[in-house]
């Protein structure tokens, strides 16, 4: 082998110093396919891997010999039997010892025994996502509490873990550090007591929407060092346990309070008087309105960055307040709170300079000179959300574009003042990653082609019923915006299969929303296939004239599809069966109002690919015609059928 | 005895250690002060170990690398240079066609400077950022070693088998 000049000179720890700088998944595969030297260096260098196809585990993880977080979450269903391909054995051991996170978020195909499997061949793991693993309960957290060295459990929407579960869990794993319980409903104060007691060292704790009351947090508030405690939508938790929080937890500096609905401003102030350490508070949706003292208290917050007051009333008298209390803040949140007005808006500009992100959706009364104000003193804004600020116009986009040259996130759904003039002062903003503009009925292709040519980094664009978007944009879009990943063009009725041709160049793209497109066809839909290999989530609903050549088309290419909406589309039985047979990672499919689909062809089409789903839904009426079979097999392995 | 510490204070006194660098490629000399050169974690343990005699020979370095290396050391041995200022007189010195970067990297391994290694690796990444992997090949001068079959294998991972995550 030739040892090329570069290669010699460059060590394989300054490459790996080099490729620890790139962080796009893309960029990462550009280096890697250059030469074997540098396919080495990425093979030693990655940590983290996210497997697409369990298939494909085995093959990567001995090539990857550095790899310690393995992420099955994307892969269509995994059972037990797979787990014990997978991870048993011999040939396993040697990667698996090495395994400290796992992600088994959406592995609804687990069960008990599988996870018992996995835990027992990685005793390294420190961190395990089940989140979303709604069929799982008590049999499943036992399993996990073998692993004896976890620091980080995500139990979200678990839905059947109960108390005993949860016993379980702070029995076996008590140097656990982070917890999420967010929508355990079946948790209550006894199994909190017990965590409380058992994990003295946690840190993050999370029992948002569950039915906890105040009596969990006297428990709580025994943990000396915790940070981070979230309550959003504990309806049961009220001012009595805000009390003893106020007197515990020495340590918490994020609070998350919001929709609490039992808790009043007096609760929140105990809290706050006792922890001058807080830094994140949100209180979004408690309060009707934001009381004096409670504002007044703000004072003795000294390192408070964000505040979150969404849907409150706030005066003038509450700007004012924030503003001499709180000079640090670097995010605030005031969605949909009646009474934020220009002058309130100014005054918090000139005194809070660092904000960076800043909430005013549904703030309709705020204008032009509003938005001047925010852009002339703070300087870093990266983040601005203004749906429905529908009084604003151009001039909003003309400062933005001007002054915030570091936005990087921007939310102007519903804004008819967001025209295509505006868009070309805006598309200064070079740094945009994310623009929403729903429902802007005032933007064409002219605004979106300025948008287009000097917005590269854009990955995400939300074109929501923007009726005035057609083929034209789409062709500026498809030759400027090359990082695009999330698109959505639902409902902009003037994209045709010309417009599909170009988004086909799209590399990147894998979220695509095209419902109510009438005017795409087969055609389109096989150009847009061919070309946009990353596709993974693609909505059709309501694409009355695609035809089965389109179908065609995605089940030969879209291989990494994932999910689905064909509702109201014209595919045949055949068109059906070939793309939920073909699709191999397809794993959540909507197929309601299939008119020209048969029961017969319908049945067919789940056979084909009941091993992998994960989520379908269906119309109702075919409970009683699709075989017992197909749903027997299809509920058993873990799939949630969801009947509409 | 007595009067040394009062000396010492004396921050105009002449007394300044210097050291001398010298490219041993094209034995160009720089003289630098001490508290600038020992930013080198290299040159520091040559000095602390009573190695280093009057000129510093840095070998495998030229005088033109040297002349950034030190550019970069004198600028972070400013106490007075804000966090802003570093920054800009960073992306200044790192603003180079990639040879004199890999040039670069390669002198601050050597040198054992950890923050000129992060940020000449961070604008070298940079510059081979959102290219084809042709053009990475070009960039670095590298070969294509692969087979048409494992080249193909390795891309098709990427599309099918797996991407990274945070």
């Amino acid at each position: 082998m030739d040892s090329p000049p570069i290669l010699s000179l460059l060590t394989e720890d300054l490459l790996v110093r080099v490729l620890a700088n790139l962080s796009d998944d893309s960029d990462r595969k550009s280096f890697r396919s250059a030469c074997r030297s540098f396919l080495r260096v990425d093979s030693l260098h990655r940590a983290t891997i996210r497997i697409l196809r369990p298939e494909f585990l085995h093959g990567l993880l001995r090539k990857y010999r550095a790899v310690e977080a393995i992420d099955l979450s994307v892969c269509p269903r995994i059972d037990d039997a797979t787990v014990s391909v997978l991870f048993g054995g011999d040939a396993a051991a040697e990667w698996t010892r090495r395994l400290r996170r796992l992600v088994l978020s959406r592995a609804v195909g687990l069960g008990w025994a599988g996870l018992g499997m996995l835990v027992r061949a990685c005793p390294g793991l420190e961190a395990v996502d089940v989140s979303y693993c709604c069929g799982f309960g008590d049999r499943e957290a036992a399993a996990l509490s073998c692993a004896g060295g976890l620091r980080e459990l995500r139990l979200d929407k678990c839905l059947g873990v109960t108390d005993v579960g949860l016993a379980k869990v702070a029995v076996g794993c008590g140097r656990l550090e982070r917890i999420s319980l967010k929508w355990c409903l079946e948790i209550t104060d006894l199994g909190i007591g017990l965590l409380a007691n058992k994990c003295p060292d946690l840190k993050h704790l999370d029992i948002s929407f569950t039915k906890v009351t105040s009596e969990s947090l006297q428990a709580i508030g025994t943990l000396q060092k915790l940070e981070m405690l979230a309550l959003a939508g504990c309806g049961l938790v009220d001012d009595i346990g805000l009390d003893n929080l106020g007197i515990g937890c020495p340590s918490l500096q994020v609070l998350d309070v919001s929709r609490c609905d039992k808790i009043s401003s007096s609760g929140l102030i105990s809290v706050i008087r006792g922890h001058s350490g807080l830094r994140q508070l949100y209180a979004s949706y408690c309060f009707f309105e934001l009381s004096t003292t409670l504002l007044y208290s703000l004072t003795e917050l000294k390192n408070l960055k964000t505040i979150s007051v969404d849907g409150a009333q706030v005066s003038g008298s509450s700007f004012h307040m924030i503003c001499t209390n709180c000079k640090f803040l670097v995010e605030i949140g005031m969605s949909k709170c009646k009474g934020v007005t220009d002058t309130g808006l100014i005054q918090l500009a000139s005194a809070c300079p660092n904000l960076k992100i800043l909430n005013l959706t549904c703030c309709d009364s705020i204008t032009d000179a509003a938005i001047s104000a925010i852009t002339e003193s703070c300087r870093n804004l990266s983040c601005l959300k203004a749906e429905s600020c529908n009084l604003l116009t151009e001039k909003s986009l003309d400062v933005l574009g001007s002054r915030s040259l570091l936005l990087k996130d921007l939310d102007l759904t519903d804004c008819s003042g967001a025209n295509d003039a505006g868009l070309n002062y805006l598309s200064e903003c070079s740094e945009l990653l994310c623009l929403k503009l729903g429902l802007c009925a005032n933007i064409s292709d002219k605004g979106l082609s300025y948008i287009a040519s000097n917005c590269t980094m854009i990955c995400e664009l939300d074109l929501y019923r923007c009726t005035g978007i057609g083929d034209d944009g789409l062709a500026a879009l498809s030759s400027g915006c090359k990082k695009l990943k999330r698109l959505n063009l639902s409902y902009c009725n003037e994209v045709t299969d010309r417009g599909l041709q170009f988004l086909g160049h799209l590399k990147e793209l894998s979220d695509l929303e095209l419902r109510g497109l009438v005017n795409i066809t087969g055609t389109g839909l096989a150009a847009l296939a061919a070309g946009c290999r990353r596709l993974s989530e693609l909505d059709l609903k309501n694409c009355e004239n695609i035809n089965d050549s389109g179908f065609w088309a995605l089940a030969y290419y879209s291989r990494n599809l994932r999910q689905i909406n064909l509702s109201c589309c014209a595919i045949s039985d055949v068109g059906l069966c070939m793309v939920m047979g073909n699709l191999t990672r397809l794993q959540d499919a909507k197929l309601v109002n299939l008119p020209n689909v048969s029961v017969q062809g319908l049945e067919l089409a789940l056979r084909a690919c009941c091993v992998r789903l994960k989520k379908v839904k269906l119309l109702t009426y075919l409970a009683f015609h699709l075989s017992p079979e197909i749903l027997n097999t299809l509920t058993a392995r873990g799939c949630r059928v969801r009947w509409d | 005895m007595a009067s040394a510490p009062e000396n010492e204070k004396n921050a105009s006194a002449p007394e300044k250690k210097t050291l001398t660098l010298k490219s041993m490629i094209n034995n160009e000399e720089f003289v630098v002060d001490e508290h600038v050169a020992l930013q080198s974690v290299t040159i520091k343990n040559m000095v602390d170990s009573d190695c280093a005699g009057d000129v510093i020979p840095v070998p495998t370095i030229s005088g033109e690398i040297l002349a950034l290396v030190i550019e970069y050391c004198k600028n972070h041995a400013n106490p007075s240079a804000s966090e802003d200022d570093l920054k800009k007189a960073d992306a200044g010195i790192v603003a180079k066609d990639i040879y004199t970067l890999i040039d670069l990297v390669l002198a601050a391994n050597f040198l054992d400077i950890k923050g000129l290694l992060e940020v000449t690796s961070q604008k070298i990444a940079d510059s081979i950022k959102d290219l084809p992997h042709q053009d990475v090949r070009e960039i670095f001068g590298v070969e294509n070693d692969y087979t048409p079959e494992e080249e193909a294998a390795v891309r098709a991972e990427h599309d099918w088998a797996f991407e990274g995550f945070p």
